[in-house]
């Protein structure tokens, strides 16, 4: 049986709360809050109109998070025994990400990974298509030139 | 982006198995509810004496119709400001008494609760009053039209001042403010009958129209003021 709309929302929140906090339990209580405070404005998960509102919230909620912990443990979860070109390859990506910053780190999660609407995206910055389209842009042309530098995939 | 550094991107994204996240799904996941199956299940959470005093009301007007005769439509324009009084009273029933930071973490959001009450109280009420005007109306050998104005307007004017009242006061006291006011507009009806007999000629109307737009926006920008304000303090 498939992901169902609202379990695979869930997922992308918490995958996208986890970036930002790097604490397993603490994004998922970030990510809980987040469903709630939604439900209590719209009463329903919705559609892509409604999704800025939810990144927002959980946004918020990771930036308060971080007002009120002095540390934040990172945590570094690959290890899979057998698969050591895998690994290699997530560690260069992952080494060639951290030389990203923060927002382009954001902007690739958003748009590649949680495959969040160019819509909902421009609404969530506050910035038009055009800045959003050249911000990724940028992000990816960098991502690929350090890891072109570094020879990996 | 090409496919394949997606699929590297997602995995270095990855994130740890969530622990909690089948129970909270199970508890939030709601159900597909259709609005009229919602509005539905509402009526059940609306006070009875809310359709007891509307249909009293109403079985008043209709008796006065018989044995007042052509001045039972200005009996209902008095009375119709009791009416009025149910709806703001439901409507507002959470705030006045101090239940809406509770009932916001609800399942179904207190804004939806409250617009699905007040249009099965305002469906009975349009339904109510779409018999009473064109009854009381016709005693008098007015057109539908201006009853309907002549009525609507205590109406409007109540809701008005009652929502006021409970936006300023904020608590228990509000119904008491709100009780005030629509025996207020009840005798304003009876007084401008009395000794404003001119406000009610032909050429006047147009202004009374006015005044029931005026009053209509006025009502939904109260109803959506109380509605931030109680966000408002939610969050704070």
């Amino acid at each position: 049986m498939g992901k169902t709309d609202l379990e695979e929302q869930y997922d992308k929140i918490y995958r996208y709360c986890y970036f930002k906090v790097h604490q397993r339990e603490a994004a998922e209580d970030i990510t809980q809050e987040t469903f709630l405070r939604f439900y209590e404005r719209f009463g329903h998960y919705g559609n892509d109109f409604t999704l800025q509102y939810l990144y927002r919230i959980a946004h918020n909620l990771c930036v308060d998070r971080f007002r009120k912990k002095e540390e934040t443990e990172l945590s570094e979860e690959i290890a899979l025994e057998g698969h050591e070109e895998q690994v290699l390859s997530k560690i260069f990506l992952k080494e060639a990400l951290s030389l990203l910053s923060e927002e382009e780190k954001e902007l690739l999660l958003l748009r590649y990974v949680n495959e969040v609407p160019i819509a909902a995206m421009c609404k969530l910055y506050g910035i038009s298509r055009f800045a959003l389209y050249r911000k990724l842009k940028n992000a990816t042309g960098r991502l690929q030139s350090i890891l072109g530098e570094e020879g990996a995939l | 982006m090409k496919r394949e550094m997606k699929t590297y991107l997602q995995e270095a994204f990855e994130a740890p198995e969530p622990v909690k996240k089948k129970e909270f799904l199970q508890m939030v996941r709601t159900e597909n509810v259709s609005t009229f199956d919602f509005v539905k299940a509402q009526i059940g959470y609306i006070r009875k004496r809310v359709w007891v005093v509307s249909v009293f009301i109403f079985m008043l007007v209709l008796a006065s119709a018989d044995y007042v005769g052509k001045e039972s439509i200005w009996i209902v324009s008095a009375l119709v400001p009791y009416i009025a009084l149910c709806a703001i009273a439901e409507g507002t029933r959470s705030t006045a008494y101090g239940m809406s930071e509770l009932e916001m973490s609800t399942r179904f959001s207190l804004k939806s609760v409250i617009l699905a009450r007040l249009t099965a109280i305002g469906c009975l009420h349009a339904l109510l009053l779409g018999v009473m005007i064109p009854v009381a109306g016709g005693t008098a050998f007015l057109p539908v039209i201006r009853s309907g104005i002549y009525v609507i307007l205590p109406y409007l004017l109540t809701t008005v001042l009652g929502l006021l009242a409970v936006r300023k006061l904020y608590d228990w006291e509000s119904t008491y403010v709100c009780m005030g006011c629509a025996v207020m507009v009840s005798l304003l009806s009876v007084w401008t009958r009395g000794f404003l007999v001119w406000i009610y000629e032909e050429k006047y109307f147009i202004w009374w129209c006015a005044l029931v737009v005026y009053l209509l926006v006025k009502v939904i920008k109260e109803y959506k003021k109380i509605i931030y304000q109680t966000e408002d303090v939610a969050w704070n």
